[in-house]
């Protein structure tokens, strides 16, 4: 890799359920491959589908910036859409500006933004309502053999 | 041996993959448990096998086989049809019993990995 | 006094892989509760680490979740496994991953297999190749769940693919299953009439959902005082009055 640096771009497209979950699975396979731990991985993962499924069930498209480095792993997701009105509230867990059919449907208990933060590093969310949200992550990359200790240590 | 001269030797419907027919057959294999050519095929085989369901095209895909060849006269579901064409996996029938079948490609020359 | 209660004792989530993204268990709880039925078996391929999430988020809704696994045995035959709790779930699922045939989950061909807890938080995503089979027999399968206190059911048995008469042309001798499921386009009169053998066993019918607006759309009708393990079980041996109710 030309000076340690992977990046790549990828699209969501929404309201596109048969596609969901399509660019984190990619996203997995890339880190699995670079050779990331299985716990950067695990958490990646999480970040990029809950942010993917945000982005299909209320944008109308969504941007992946991916970006691995040696020391860190950077999700950046920005959507064209409604946007979020009070961030603060949207951390909440549990909390959902869901619209009805999703809430039927189940999965829509909330925007997954607090298991998103739980899983980063560092996490940033801003939001202009009427156009649209940017999600930030980054995930610090350990080496292999410090798995445990990584886990002990983020508890 | 390519599946075209297969197809044209030993009669086989194309159900599906006409564009993709030029592909090297390099070996065989026989069987209608899906965990077991999941396990055991390899590469470039030709999969003789009487399911139908839509599943023979996620096993062949995954295990990167020449095709699939349906026995005993039996036709594919919708969805296997539709698969077939997304994943770009020929689909071939033959009225024959596995056995003949298989037995007609043997004396063609096709062997399994053994 | 014995009332009329419905289950669907055959529903998946997200994790098996063929399953909706949506089905969260949370989801399988609500998509329940707004069909009024009180008793579900979640089963997913192989795996129950759904479960436990599925038990959380039906406290204080009315329906009971009953924990469970849709094991696929070496003949490529499914059996419904349901226990009284995850202690059970989890054993079974330990011996199940043990023997599971090796190989990752492609989550392209076969669909993602996701971990969701019960605020419909994801935790992960299980590598293994769940759509797999393991080398564990039949009558294996069968004793394991017995010797956990379990419930063995062979899952719609008269389907062709991975049915236990489909695929076996027969239900095995001396194979001590608690009850058969027939497939939705079944009914049980016409399975006694075209399976000799069939008679001996429960029938049940569920909806073996895979997306949430599938649960209950087939169920198993229950004369039982109340939505538990074990009144499921005294049901299907037509024990103390409990009994299927079949329409």
């Amino acid at each position: 890799m030309p000076d340690n640096v992977y990046r790549e771009l990828f699209k969501v497209e929404g309201r596109n359920f048969q596609a969901a979950g399509e660019v984190s699975s990619k996203i997995r396979r890339i880190l699995k491959e670079i050779g990331l731990s299985a716990d950067v991985v695990r958490r990646t993962a999480i970040v990029s589908y809950e942010a993917e499924m945000n982005c299909v069930m209320y944008a109308s498209r969504g941007e992946f910036r991916f970006v691995v480095t040696p020391d860190y792993v950077i999700l950046s997701i920005e959507d064209e859409g409604p946007g979020i009105e009070d961030t603060q509230l949207a951390m909440q867990q549990g909390y959902s500006t869901a619209p009805d059919e999703y809430r039927e449907m189940g999965f829509g208990a909330g925007m997954g933004l607090p298991n998103m933060k739980k899983n980063s590093d560092e996490f940033r969310l801003s939001s202009v309502p009427g156009q649209g949200t940017k999600v930030e992550s980054v995930i610090r990359v350990t080496a292999e053999e410090d798995d445990e200790d990584d886990t002990k240590r983020s508890g | 041996m390519t599946l075209k001269d297969l197809v044209e030797t030993y009669n086989l419907e194309v159900v599906s993959g006409e564009k993709s027919l030029d592909r090297d057959v390099t070996g065989c294999y026989a069987s209608d448990l899906l965990s077991d050519v999941m396990g055991n095929s390899t590469r470039g085989d030709l999969w003789i096998t009487l399911q139908v369901h839509q599943n023979i095209v996620a096993v062949a895909s995954m295990r990167d086989l020449a095709g699939v060849v349906m026995i005993g006269g039996r036709r594919p579901l919708d969805e296997t049809v539709k698969k077939a064409l997304e994943e770009g996996i020929p689909l071939l029938a033959s009225p024959l019993p596995a056995f003949e079948i298989c037995g007609r490609l043997y004396q063609a020359g096709l062997r399994g990995h053994v | 006094m014995p009332r009329i209660i419905e289950a669907d004792l055959h529903v998946h989530t997200c994790l098996s892989p063929c399953a909706d993204l949506l089905l969260s268990p949370r989801a399988v709880v609500q998509a329940a509760v707004r069909v009024g039925i009180g008793l579900v078996a979640v089963c997913d391929h192989n795996s129950a680490e759904n479960t436990a999430a599925a038990v959380r988020a039906a406290r204080g809704t009315g329906v009971t979740i009953v924990p469970g696994l849709e094991i696929t045995t070496a003949e490529e035959v499914h059996i419904l496994t349901l226990f009284a709790d995850g202690g059970g779930a989890g054993r079974m699922q330990n011996l199940v991953y043990r023997h599971l045939q090796p190989g990752k989950n492609d989550e392209r061909l076969f669909g993602q297999q996701i971990v969701v807890n019960e605020h419909d938080e994801v935790e992960g995503f299980n590598d293994r190749l769940l759509i797999g089979a393991t080398s564990l027999p039949i009558q294996d399968v069968v004793r394991a769940v017995h010797d956990l206190g379990g419930l063995a059911i062979a899952s719609h048995v008269d389907r062709e693919t991975f049915g236990l008469i489909g695929h076996l042309g027969m239900i095995p001798e001396g194979l001590d299953l608690d009850a058969v499921e027939i497939s939705r386009q079944m009914d049980p009169p016409t399975a006694r009439a075209a399976f000799p053998g069939i008679e001996r066993f429960p029938i049940v019918r569920s909806s073996d959902a895979h997306q949430p607006d599938e649960i209950g759309r087939t169920t198993t009708r229950l004369a039982i005082e109340s939505p538990t393990f074990d009144e499921l079980r005294l049901a299907l041996r037509c024990e103390q009055g409990r009994g299927i109710v079949e329409t």
